[in-house]
């Protein structure tokens, strides 16, 4: 059994057309190295933990830089 | 003489009674007195004349008193008026020490209260940034639809190659 290379957190449950899309991305073939975590908390969008990177394009991920901001500035 | 009732030998015995009278009474009673009179005399004289001294002196030595006191109660004042204008700039040097002494913590007071305020208005946004927040993340769970959340995700799913190589 081969190791979980991507961990996408979403809010719904993946599509198997928006797994594939984001395996072409990441250039996955096998369908078990694509791991759909959920996670209500993130409000919208995702979170991609792709080895040691993370990219989170969720809506949480934009209020907390947005929070950073407001601190920053303040 | 007999005829005129005098007898001679009475009137020289008497003679000689009184002359040995005068001779006994200049030698033996008016020679002391007359001494011990002048000796008295000269006793009052030089009490007399102690007494002038002794008064001589009290004067000399009240008036020269009497000039020591005015003499002491001059330098009393002097040294009085002395201590009163050190006194005074003792108590004008302690009030300017006292008015900067005051100074500075009105102005440590002053800059406290300023950090304090910062503080306060850098805790209240933080507060209020908070606030909003939690506002936002119930409002955004709340009221965004399923069908948009799934669009959103969709479409960043799309745009996700761009996002990367960004």
């Amino acid at each position: 059994m081969k190791a979980v290379t991507i961990r996408v957190f979403s809010v719904y449950p993946l599509s198997r057309e928006e797994k594939d899309e984001i395996k072409k991305i990441f250039q996955v073939k096998n369908e078990d190295e694509i791991e759909n975590i959920i996670d209500k908390k993130l409000i919208g969008g995702l979170r991609i933990i792709y080895g040691n990177r993370v990219f989170d394009l969720s809506l949480k991920g934009r209020l907390n830089k947005l929070k950073n901001i407001l601190y920053e500035t303040g | 003489m007999e005829k005129l009732g005098i007898d001679i030998k009475l009137l020289l015995a008497q003679a000689i009674n009184f002359l040995l009278f005068f001779y006994l009474y200049k030698k033996f009673i008016a020679k002391p007195f007359l001494s011990y009179l002048k000796n008295q005399k000269k006793k009052e004289e030089e009490k007399a004349s102690l007494e002038e001294e002794i008064n001589q002196k009290r004067d000399a030595w009240l008036k020269e008193s009497e000039l020591k006191k005015k003499e002491l109660k001059k330098e009393l004042q002097e040294l009085r008026s002395q201590l009163k204008k050190e006194a005074e700039e003792e108590k004008k040097k302690i009030l300017e020490e006292t008015k900067k002494q005051a100074e500075i913590i009105k102005e440590r007071a002053l800059r406290e209260v300023t950090i304090k305020e910062k503080k306060l208005e850098l805790e209240l946004k933080k507060q209020l940034i908070e606030e909003t927040m939690i506002l936002v993340e119930k409002g955004l769970n709340d009221l965004l639809p399923e069908d948009i959340e799934k669009k959103l995700t969709s479409n960043l799913i799309k745009n996700l190659k761009n996002k990367i190589i960004n």
